[in-house]
């Protein structure tokens, strides 16, 4: 291969370009990843990049336990904790969670509809492009303070970020600006994803796979990816306001001009619910998918799980007052809004009963993909439980603010979707590095992970009726919180001992990993009909559909009974094997790597930084936004044919 | 399969069972604990009849949950107990669902619940929403970073002829409210810089107090005593210890309190509130 290295030397930069181009365009080198446009490579950038944003919202959690481990604990003091308070809940939100799932969206989607790559690649590369600006962005503020000195540049406003306290007067100093400009950075990342899911799904999916023959976990990405270009427009609003208040001194949120703090909390939440379920369909996705393959029973009422998934999309537009019932919006709002809290529980509690229904009666194997899923519904249950407890207002005006609210979202966030995407590592990740997971160590990982989560976050319910609030950097003694702080605390660092099992077991499972094979898991969709890792051009022949589950359908059929029998080898009318000798995918064109994703994706820090530092640099961002976007328009979509 | 494999998993689910029904006990004590302990700010322990409605409607929604999540949760091990896989097991029916089973618990959940927490939530929401009564005590309680402050309207300062306001906070003390026990009070909540929540729990849950807006409801204590509470919204670095004591007192005492406090005569702070915490950092 070595020798084939374009010869780039001794030439202009115009050849150097179209070496570097060319590179890229046969697959080695950094080039190749930073010029990419195919799906499976942004997905494992995606999932790199989030991790480690994972990994630094982890630490931020574990300052935030230690100095909360016993009362009056000096490791932190409260400037120091606000800050990372709000980087922790910031970088969850954004900067993992989300972009996560974005990584399954960008490695699953296409294989699972049977297309070839997203509707528009070079879109799709802008978007992670853009997304790992905004979170170095974001994580830069810390930087704007002299660091070493203690002194923590980070915003201070929380991860809802409240005016007024948002404001110059009371956030002086650029961490506000940093975390307003840095959200509105990923909310174009999250926007041109959305679009570029939607017509993904709609318009490239295999022949025959009609809409209700979708794998689940595509489903949920088609409301999601709704959600997304719905509630990102909301908070992108908010966000301008605040930036106006900020850097303009606009008054949108200034109650001594006539402005309304209120405001903020309204358009924040009426993303924010929406939010909520952008973070957690992908999840339902992600187990809707693992259950039926590991339990070798399709998911029980399909239907139901669509139209739930898509009801919960509707009804999560109209429950957003529910954080805000304690502001005095008045009885009725609150009675509206507490009725329909109390219903957007249904559809959430009809999945977790046909998860239920679709392991009863089936064959389980409990390997770890299945543990980690089987645990989402266990947890994910609680915490929907709690929900329906913030449902009954009154009671609410008690536990709003405390950790009662905090124990309840991470049950939603920790015990739901996090648990879900390490179902799907378990899962998926061996169709991408050709290496399945070890499975002892995976279920190590999960048993610790899940102990450890309990530890942390059952106390916090308890600490929470005993009157905790959230967001204290300290408390005194007296007031029954200390032993339950200092399991959550315990509890912390061993679910931080379980992630390190699980680095441990990527890197000791790419090296060393047993092969994974087409299909691992006895798959049902039709990822598993192409090999590991797959081929850049996913399917040689586009598949034909022909059922819900179809790969499935190809291996099995039913014997005169009606039961399910393995198909006679060499039986098989399917594709299975089909085509992956033939023709070794010459003559597919595939769209060309292209560097104008990330140079647009650039102007837009630059810009940001601007704004905040120097308005030339603003000019500077957008001419690099426009020779990005320029160079995008006129480049052809593909190479041309070899001369 | 033989019998014998088939009766494998009956000991072991029955081993869950019992495990599940412990872990129902456990509950049920640690929650009895909850309500028992003499916590300052426990919120499942009123001394007010607002926080009363509002334990008894909590009450009202955990325990079914409790029930449930042990319900579900149970469900889920024994699924898992009963049906992991076996060497040489066939491959399951291929149920895809059934469809009357599903409408049926959409629906009945639905109504359970609309009708076991909803129905009933409403009129307490609808009371504790209320106008203060007309001859409730008026109390303006203004949230600053990060101290609270106090205003009565119906005592006037003999010094300044003024309503009777709170004096400033001894740094890293609570501030007091002086109220009398057993009669509505109403209480009128706004801030002057960030959003602040004024959180007394055994009283009352946590109301916002925000820059521009008049926020109006009313509490009520059971008894004479002192009651904690802190404040509940982030707003900078001293939220940790902007604390609140409330100390209701007979309507003779609190009359006298009244006198003695209009007069400029200087009282003894009660020491009924939580201690100090040093939470003022640097910065803004």
């Amino acid at each position: 291969m070595a020798t084939e290295w374009p010869q780039t030397r001794k030439t202009g930069l115009a050849d150097a370009l179209r070496g570097a181009r060319e590179m890229a365009d046969q697959h080695y080198g950094i080039w190749s990843w930073i010029a990419t446009v195919d799906h499976k490579r942004i997905g494992i950038m995606y999932g790199v990049t989030a991790f480690i944003f994972f990994l630094t919202g982890g630490v931020e959690a574990l300052l935030l336990r230690t100095q909360l481990v016993v009362p009056n604990a000096g490791v932190l003091d409260a400037d120091q904790y606000n800050r990372i308070l709000t980087m922790h809940g910031t970088t969850m939100v954004f900067l993992v969670i989300m972009p996560l799932s974005a990584a399954f969206f960008n490695l699953m989607t296409p294989l699972m509809i049977g297309a070839r790559d997203v509707a528009f690649p070079r879109l799709n590369a802008f978007s992670y492009w853009v997304f790992l600006a905004g979170g170095i962005f974001l994580n830069v503020s810390f930087f704007t303070k002299n660091v070493f000195s203690g002194e923590l540049g980070a915003p201070d406003c929380g991860w809802t970020c409240y005016s007024t306290l948002s404001s110059k007067a009371f956030s002086p100093g650029h961490g506000v600006d940093f975390w307003a400009l840095g959200v509105q950075i990923l909310g174009i990342a999250s926007l041109a994803s959305g679009f570029n899911f939607i017509v993904t799904i709609l318009n490239m999916r295999a022949p025959g796979m009609t809409l209700f023959r979708m794998p689940l976990f595509v489903w949920m990405t088609l409301v999601t990816s709704f959600l997304l270009i719905f509630a990102m427009p909301v908070i992108a609003v908010a966000l301008f306001e605040l930036i106006f208040d900020r850097l303009f001194n606009a008054n949108f949120f200034n109650p001594d001009k006539g402005g309304n703090p209120l405001l903020w909390q309204h358009m924040f939440w009426l993303f924010g619910h929406p939010e909520v379920y952008i973070l957690i369909l992908p999840a339902m996705g992600i187990v809707s998918e693992i259950l039926p393959t590991f339990s070798r029973k399709p998911l029980f009422g399909y239907p139901f799980v669509v139209f739930s998934g898509i009801a919960i999309g509707f009804m999560s537009w109209g429950v957003w007052v529910h954080h805000m019932y304690t502001t005095g919006l008045g009885t009725v709002a609150n009675s509206a809004f507490g009725i329909s809290t109390i219903l957007i529980g249904v559809p959430t509690g009809v999945k977790v009963l046909n998860w239920m229904a679709t392991m009863w009666g089936g064959s389980l194997n409990l390997k770890a993909p299945m543990m980690f899923a089987v645990g989402f519904v266990a947890m994910f249950t609680i915490g929907g439980l709690s929900g329906v407890t913030h449902s009954v207002v009154p009671s609410d005006y008690q536990q709003q603010d405390t950790y009662y609210v905090v124990a309840h979202f991470h049950y939603v966030l920790f015990g739901g979707a996090i648990f879900a995407l390490f179902a799907g590592f378990y899962y998926w990740l061996p169709k991408f590095t050709g290496k399945l997971l070890n499975d002892g160590l995976g279920q190590v990982h999960f048993w610790l992970m899940l102990i450890g989560f309990n530890l942390t976050f059952f106390p916090m319910h308890i600490s929470g009726l005993l009157g905790m609030p959230r967001r204290i950097s300290t408390y005194s003694e007296g007031q029954g919180w200390d032993i339950w702080n200092l399991l959550s605390t315990i509890g912390a660092f061993t679910i931080a001992t379980s992630i390190l099992i699980f680095i441990v077991n990527f890197i000791y499972s790419l090296r060393r990993g047993e092969a994974a094979g087409y299909d691992p898991w006895d798959g049902r969709t039709l990822e598993w009909t192409i090999p590991s890792p797959p081929p850049h051009y996913n399917f040689e022949n586009i598949p034909v559909v022909h059922a819900r589950d179809p790969f499935w359908h190809e291996k099995y059929t039913e014997d005169e009974q009606g039961r399910p029998i393995p198909v006679v080898a060499g039986a098989a009318n399917g594709h299975e094997g089909e085509g992956h000798d033939e023709h070794g995918g010459h003559g597919i064109h595939m769209p060309s790597p292209s560097y104008f994703p990330l140079i647009a994706a650039l102007g837009f820090p630059i810009m940001a930084t601007g704004l905040i530092y120097d308005y030339a640099l603003v000019a500077v961002g957008a001419a690099v936004l426009f020779v990005g976007i320029y160079g995008w328009a006129l480049e052809p979509a593909t190479e041309a044919e070899e001369a | 399969m033989t019998v014998s494999k088939l009766r494998l998993p009956r000991p072991r689910s029955a081993h869950i069972v019992a495990g599940l029904f412990l872990l129902l006990l456990i509950a049920l004590v640690a929650s009895g604990c909850i309500g028992d302990t003499d916590t300052p700010q426990n919120t499942l322990a009123p001394e007010g009849e607002v926080a009363r409605h509002q334990r008894n409607l909590f009450m009202l929604a955990m325990w079914p949950a409790l029930v449930v999540m042990v319900l579900v949760e149970g469900a889920i091990v024994v699924t898992l107990l009963r049906f992991r896989r076996r060497k040489n097991d066939a491959i399951p029916k291929q149920t895809h669902g059934n469809t009357l089973l599903e409408i049926g618990w959409t629906i009945v959940p639905t109504l359970i619940i609309v009708a076991f927490v909803g129905v009933p939530m409403l009129p307490v929401l609808f009371d504790l929403g209320r106008d203060p009564k007309a001859d409730a005590f008026p109390i303006e309680v203004t949230g600053q970073r990060f101290q609270w402050s106090f205003k009565y309207p119906n005592i006037k300062d003999v010094r300044t002829g003024e309503p009777l306001e709170s004096p400033p906070v001894v740094p890293g003390h609570a501030a007091e409210l002086h109220i009398p026990a057993g009669k509505e009070i109403a209480l009128t909540l706004t801030s002057v810089d960030v959003n602040h929540s004024f959180g007394v729990p055994r009283l009352a849950g946590t109301q916002d107090a925000i820059n521009g807006e008049q926020h109006r409801f009313w509490i009520k204590a059971d008894h004479p005593g002192s009651f904690a509470g802190q404040c509940r919204e982030l707003c900078g670095t001293g939220h940790a210890g902007m604390l609140i004591t409330v100390i209701a007192q007979s309507q003779e005492d609190f009359d006298a309190w009244a006198k003695e406090a209009a007069a400029g005569v200087k009282t003894v702070p009660e020491s009924g509130g939580p201690v100090a915490v040093a939470a003022t950092g640097s910065g803004g």
